[in-house]
């Protein structure tokens, strides 16, 4: 009898109890993101009659910042050292040497340090706030061909470029491109983990796009890859043979919107006339070795045709269809943000060791 | 025959503005004689009247925080020990100055640096005087009258050119009893960029637009108007007199949370329940208390306890409902 009660608890009881429970739940959507409102905010711009605004720099500021933010992109994304700043946001910018890039030194994106420094435009993305105008290209980015991905939400006028790069909007990376001031509007409704979002068609979509790269898809490894191995990191979305970008979602075409020459110029196969990129790494010849065998390279990273729910350490030349496949992208050889060798590269272009051009290139 | 002093009171009065409304006993709502006399600093533990209590400043009443003088307006009837220590001569938010004047010493219950009664005239004066005749012509319920050159009883709570709904017991409840608002329906109005927004013609101050968010602003116009809030999302400072959006996260706020008041673009005849969000509208009450309250910034919640991404709909997220 004990028993048969028991089976009716697990059964029966326990499931409407659980739903019943549920429904009664406030009708709410939390956030990936979590914390205290005044952490980020100030509402008034005011406290005790002192501005609570900042500069990226941390000092006082008397007029406020879009969306009631305390500070801007840069003050929330910076700091000395660690991977996380005094808001709790991922650092993108230490105002000390990190000393390198990589797990332990910066996160994924690598570091705006040493693009801030006095010389060092080749060495990571010219933000403005962060870097002055890249003294050698001016606003307009190298290789930048606005046909090269037509219908992009990055609407830079044909014309050219009339001013500098910024973290979001029309000539940012980030967020919500149409229009400079609408702001990035993705934190609070951020989502995490494997994201494959096919719409783009408004702000909420930020949120759930890759970092906020808008209709980008990943994996986002959650400690941004502070703590990553080969097992554990992101997963970046790649498409074997888009060469004409009809597939928006790859992290090589949220490049080639400002980068178009490079993709779209190429050759399309071997011999190649610029290095080619969404293109499956071969699972033939010196390719098959990838990494001699050990799997995913954090210092050669490969897209996946497909984001699974976790990232993997298998990596399979040749397979262009599966989360286990190897996609050659432009974060196979570049940081995002920045790093500590020229053209941003992720090694010593001048002196590649294995770990550089190698990882891929095992023959050579 | 006055509360605390031997003088004779302006208009033949036996009490103050405090000797009467703040008594400091343990009734909310206390009695002259048979008359019933809402107390604006009290230490009843079954709570306070919609405008606070100014006893969180006091310390009759314990509230969230350090330092009291965040709970609430420093009215100079408190007692000197109470006034106001920090800003500079002029209230937060301010437009422009006072002119050299210390707001701090002057920041009165009623007058020209007060909040209640007629303070359309720059030689105003100050305390019981401010409000002569309010008392005997006194409207309540719907209060919606033409003009604002009518005498303070007319108006909302004694507040010059203010409309609104005045519940008789003055005590915000819940979500079927409560006083109502009155908000406008467009993007802030833009406070202080025109004299004439705050400013009579003869130098004294008045809320124009008949909004308790443009009575607010008379004081605290930096936080109210375009040029320093903005007309459109992304906002620079928060936004009031402006409707809530009927998209998104706001469109769940649709039952009147009496702790975070809405304000009504047009006078009620009662209170009522419902929240229509894309015509109803956020005022500086729906987050502040207008005399004093438990927390810091006279906030109706403790606002470093409102969490993103966790934690109970309240506070904030009564309107940023997926915060």
């Amino acid at each position: 009898m004990k028993s048969y009660v028991r089976f009716l608890t697990f059964t029966l009881v326990l499931p409407i109890l659980i739903f019943t429970v549920l429904l009664l739940v406030p009708d709410v959507t939390y956030s990936a993101i979590t914390g205290v409102c005044s952490t980020c905010h100030t509402m008034h711009n005011s406290f005790q009659g002192q501005p609570m605004a900042k500069y990226s720099n941390g000092t006082s500021k008397p007029t406020p910042n879009p969306v009631l933010l305390i500070t801007d992109c840069i003050g929330c994304h910076s700091g000395p050292v660690g991977d996380k700043s005094t808001y709790g946001a991922p650092i993108v910018y230490h105002t000390s040497n990190p000393g390198g890039t990589g797990p332990g030194k910066t996160l994924a994106g690598g570091d705006f340090y040493w693009v801030a420094q006095s010389g060092g435009d080749r060495k990571g993305h010219n933000v403005a706030g962060l870097a002055n105008q890249d003294t050698l290209l001016g606003f307009t980015p190298p290789g930048w061909d606005p046909n090269a991905t037509a219908g992009t939400k990055h609407v830079v006028a044909p014309s050219g470029w009339t001013q500098q790069l910024t973290c979001y909007g029309t000539y940012g990376c980030h967020g919500w491109s149409d229009g400079i001031n609408y702001g990035l509007k993705g934190h609070h409704s951020n989502l995490s983990g494997a994201l494959t979002s096919s719409d783009i068609g408004n702000a909420s979509s930020v949120g759930a796009s890759y970092r906020f790269l808008l209709g980008i898809w990943g994996y986002e490894s959650s400690d941004w890859q502070w703590n990553a191995t080969s097992a554990t990191h992101n997963e970046y979305y790649g498409v074997n043979g888009n060469t004409n970008y009809s597939n928006k979602h790859t992290i090589s075409y949220l490049c080639a919107e400002c980068h178009g020459v490079f993709h779209s110029q190429t050759g399309g196969s071997s011999p190649w006339f610029r290095h080619p990129t969404d293109i499956v790494l071969p699972g033939t010849g010196e390719y098959a070795n990838y990494n001699n065998g050990s799997g995913y390279s954090l210092a050669s990273p490969v897209a996946r045709p497909a984001i699974g729910s976790s990232s993997s350490s298998t990596v399979t030349p040749g397979d262009a269809s599966t989360s286990n496949g190897a996609i050659v992208m432009c974060l196979s050889c570049h940081r995002a943000h920045g790093s500590e060798y020229d053209s941003i590269l992720r090694w010593e272009y001048s002196n590649a060791t294995q770990a550089g051009c190698k990882v891929c290139h095992t023959s050579k | 025959m006055t509360n605390g002093t031997s003088s004779a009171q302006p208009l033949l009065l036996k009490y103050t503005c405090l000797g009467c409304h703040g008594m400091g006993g343990s009734q909310k709502i206390a009695y002259i004689g048979d008359i019933p006399v809402p107390q604006v600093l009290h230490t009843d533990p079954s709570g306070d009247l919609a405008g606070g209590n100014f006893a969180y400043i006091t310390g009759a009443k314990q509230g969230n925080g350090t330092n009291p003088n965040r709970f609430g307006h420093n009215v100079i009837e408190l007692g000197e020990a109470f006034r106001e220590t920090a800003f500079g001569n002029d209230p937060p938010g301010h437009v422009h100055s006072f002119y050299g004047v210390d707001v701090r010493k002057y920041l009165s219950c009623a007058g020209y640096m007060g909040c209640h009664g007629d303070k359309r005239y720059y030689d105003a004066p100050q305390g019981t005087a401010a409000i002569k005749g309010a008392h005997h012509n006194n409207l309540n319920g719907k209060i919606d009258p033409p003009g604002t050159a009518n005498p303070p009883g007319y108006y909302y709570r004694f507040l010059q050119g203010v409309k609104g709904y005045e519940i008789s017991d003055w005590q915000n409840l819940d979500s079927t009893h409560h006083n109502e608002y009155y908000g406008s329906t467009s993007a802030p109005v833009n406070y202080g960029s025109f004299c004439e927004n705050c400013h009579t013609s003869s130098g004294g101050v008045l809320a124009r637009y008949g909004t308790i968010s443009n009575f607010c602003a008379t004081c605290h116009g930096n936080f109210h108007q375009q040029s320093t809030v903005g007309t459109s999302s992304p906002w620079l400072r928060h936004p009031t007199d402006v409707v809530i959006p009927n998209t998104g996260e706001f469109g769940n706020y649709t039952v009147y949370d009496p702790s975070v008041p809405v304000g009504r673009t047009y006078v009620p005849s009662s209170p009522s329940s419902t929240v229509t969000p894309g015509q109803d509208v956020v005022t500086c009450l729906s987050c502040h208390y207008a005399h004093a309250g438990p927390y810091p910034s006279m906030l109706r919640w403790n606002y470093s306890n409102v969490e993103a991404g966790r934690g109970s709909v309240s506070g904030c997220k009564v309107c940023h409902r997926n915060k």
